[in-house]
């Protein structure tokens, strides 16, 4: 893992788990797979503190467990799944956008805790939903339910692997651990259960007054220690799926910006592309380069209802997506009207060479990037060849050569004349390989996604002692209002954050408003190039 | 005498052309410092993406990271001890729900020790659930002999480890939750010690103690 990463995976499970856990799971991930022991002495904290630690990285599925021999268990943490956290909130938008608030809060659940059992979520679900609407009515469980087998079905969801049932006839004693299996056909079966109830609104006497001392409350939660049905039956979000959803939209989109400017009809070409993606949801794994070939008759009758084109209209169409040099969608056969299929790996490979060629005219100029695509099409020239074809002066087009040379976006290529690789008898051409310069964006995605969260903190840092004095203040005029409170009284209190401070406050929302923007769409690109790169070192 | 030409002279062994710049121009100066921290950059960047989709999506970043803080999944980090106890941090502390992991999915070895139902110092060493305990039990032996020290007098002492004992297993049984750090309810369990009598337990033990061993070790007369 590089530096960036590991960075990175610190400062994420920094914010969402505290420090115990980070200095854990920052170790595991630079060690690799280590023992409990070992994890203990290593990182200096006691044993009770990395057992706990452990649980809840294990239970947030970001650290796994395997039994070696002699009943030794290691521990090894998934970088990767860790660098996902920063795509939560994305997952969260997504099922809004596909399943509206239930299906959003679902997901929201499963992510929060890892991993849950059915009726927990579905229970918890309703009992949030409940508090949002208007008083008097309630949200049924069935309803929620019924959300759930549906994200279930579209594999949103997913089971998690189960503990094999033992037999009592197991002579030896226990294993040290439990070896988790799952079966393909299982991991989206839903059990049957017959959730009947409706969510519980908080009742106002259960909320936290300010004046009640909360640690006399009982330490346990009011749940009642009942069986659930579907007992050792956990789900969890699944992010590959997520992720497919994402590559389609943004297959869409490119196939939209591209092909749906000049039509008069908005948005046909996108359209007929997003059905063929959806067709192939189910069909097609997700990392397939291909997905199965459609017919145009199928594609025909599984466009969406309010679409009126003729079949003709959607043949050509076709034909014309087919023809376009960007090669998203392919034709395979003839038989049922056409056979068309998606290249779902040359489509990642244009999405990932337009980042790069978005960047490079970014940050050096439209004429840098002229240069960059230029070498791109033409795979390898010399800087003669260069200069003659982009039509840009020798010394201009030499500088910007070394320019994006010195920072790996284009690499040289030497070709020896003799074997003494005398440097005046030697070819040097400039080539772009595009699946080095899509790590060396990535790995500064990675750390510039890590630069600003650190920034982030620190403008919260600085500011500490205001903001817990404007929250102070929230408070106090909160509680006023509540026990009615006169409105000159309000104001009094409003007005111990002077003037200045309030401008303070708001610059400080606005800043940190806008680190927070910036890390969600420089995550949208680690997505993009991720993907690319998942899917190049897969046909490898 | 032809080779002697190149003696003392520069020459290059390729074509000076193609590097970009001739002989005796000038070139850029040399570089003595690294370069600046925030560079001034031709282009500037491109604004952000706005509209519906993206504010929503920042609110819920914002959302999810104050809700995570206060998931039981957030492991707070035990303060030190501070000089003087207030009382209104104990009141302060936030409630959040304890959290049992599913034991049956993880390793064995990740449980808590249990505690059997014997009292006394020594009921620490006779326990040993999992493997390898071993050592830690010698760490929490080491543990309770500086405690002991500290208090001074063994017997009150084992009276307190008693009652100690007692209150921990009570907590044990009775809810079956995870263990908190030992730490933490050593530190807690000795708030309820304290709380309990009026009187701060060090001084009188101090002075109890301070005659009596002085008397057991010299020989000569106390004035």
């Amino acid at each position: 893992m590089t530096q960036a990463e590991i960075k990175l995976c610190s400062l994420l499970l920094q914010e969402h788990f505290g420090e115990i856990v980070e200095k854990i799971g920052v170790h595991l991930i630079r060690t690799g797979s280590q023992p409990l022991r070992v994890i203990a002495h290593d990182t200096g904290t006691s044993l009770d503190q990395v057992k706990k630690a452990l649980c809840v990285l294990i239970q947030h599925n970001l650290v796994i467990y395997q039994v070696h021999k002699r009943g030794v268990v290691e521990y090894e943490a998934q970088c990767s799944r860790v660098l996902r956290m920063l795509r939560y909130p994305r997952y969260i938008y997504t099922a809004k956008t596909l399943y509206s608030d239930t299906g959003e809060l679902i997901v929201e659940e499963l992510l929060l805790n890892g991993k849950m059992a059915m009726s927990a979520v579905v229970k918890k679900v309703a009992d949030r939903l409940t508090e949002t609407m208007e008083d008097g009515k309630t949200m049924d469980y069935a309803e929620v339910s019924n959300t759930f087998v549906r994200l279930a079905d579209t594999h949103f969801v997913q089971r998690c692997p189960l503990v094999p049932a033992t037999e009592n006839s197991d002579p030896g004693p226990p294993p040290p651990a439990p070896t988790l299996v799952i079966s393909e056909k299982d991991m989206y079966l839903v059990p049957k259960l017959s959730l009947i109830g409706k969510g519980k609104r908080r009742r106002s006497s259960d909320e936290d007054a300010t004046g009640e001392p909360k640690a006399k409350r009982p330490k346990h939660t009011t749940d009642n220690k009942e069986p659930i049905p579907d007992d050792g039956i956990y789900w969890q979000a699944n992010l590959d799926r997520f992720h497919q959803h994402f590559r389609d939209q943004g297959i869409v989109s490119a196939v939209a910006n591209r092909m749906d400017q000049f039509t008069f009809q908005t948005q046909t070409s996108s359209e007929i592309v997003r059905t063929m993606l959806r067709m192939s949801e189910i069909t097609t794994s997700s990392s397939a380069p291909f997905t199965q070939p459609l017919s145009s008759n199928e594609i025909f009758r599984s466009l969406p209802v309010g679409y009126n084109i003729s079949k003709q209209v959607l043949d050509q169409y076709l034909t014309l997506l087919a023809d376009d040099p960007l090669e998203f969608v392919g034709k395979s056969g003839d038989s049922g009207g056409g056979m068309y299929v998606i290249n779902l790996h040359k489509a990642l490979g244009s999405l990932a060479t337009a980042t790069l060629e978005s960047v490079i005219q970014e940050r050096f100029g439209s004429r840098c990037a002229r240069i960059f695509r230029l070498v791109l099409q033409k795979k390898h020239l010399e800087q003669k060849q260069v200069e003659d074809f982009a039509m840009i002066p020798a010394k201009e087009a030499k500088d910007m050569l070394y320019k994006m040379l010195s920072e790996n976006f284009i690499s040289l290529q030497e070709i020896p004349k003799t074997p003494d690789h005398a440097p005046s008898r030697t070819f040097y051409l400039y080539t772009v390989n595009i699946l080095s310069a899509a790590r060396m964006l990535l790995h500064r995605c990675y750390k510039s996604v890590a630069n600003l969260i650190e920034r982030r903190q620190f403008e919260t840092k600085e500011n500490k002692r205001l903001l817990e004095k404007s929250q102070r203040v929230e408070a106090i005029i909160a509680s006023m209002q509540a026990t009615g409170a006169e409105e000159a009284q309000l104001q009094e209190i409003e007005e111990m954050i002077t003037a200045p401070e309030r401008q303070q406050l708001e610059t400080l929302k606005r800043n940190v408003n806008k680190l927070d923007a910036c890390e969600i769409q420089v995550d949208e690109t680690i997505f993009l190039l991720e993907s690319y790169i998942e899917s190049t070192v897969k046909r490898q | 005498m032809a080779g002697n030409k190149g003696r003392g002279r520069a020459a290059y062994t390729f074509n000076i052309e193609a590097v970009g710049f001739s002989r005796g121009e000038k070139l850029p100066d040399v570089v003595l410092k690294p370069p600046p921290l925030f560079p001034d950059t031709d282009y500037k960047p491109v604004p952000l993406k706005t509209g519906e989709g993206e504010d929503y999506v920042l609110a819920l970043k914002q959302e999810l990271r104050e809700t995570v803080k206060r998931m039981p999944y957030f492991v707070e980090t035990s303060e030190e001890k501070q000089d003087i106890e207030r009382y209104s941090k104990r009141y302060m502390k936030v409630y959040k729900e304890e959290w049992i992991p599913d034991w049956r999915r993880l390793p064995r070895e990740l449980m808590p020790r249990k505690k059997c139902k014997k009292a006394g110092p020594k009921s620490k060493k006779a326990k040993d659930t999992g493997k390898g305990t071993s050592l830690t039990n010698t760490a929490d032996v080491l543990k309770k002999i500086e405690e002991l020290e500290k208090r001074g007098d063994g017997e009150k002492s084992d009276e307190e480890n008693e009652e100690k004992e007692g209150s921990k297993e009570k907590s044990k049984e009775g809810d079956e939750e995870e263990d908190d750090n030992a730490a933490e309810q050593e530190e807690y369990d000795e708030e309820e010690q304290e709380e309990e009598n009026d009187y701060i337990n060090s001084y009188f033990e101090d002075g109890d103690d301070f005659g009596a061993d002085s008397d057991d070790n010299m020989d000569e007369a106390t004035y």
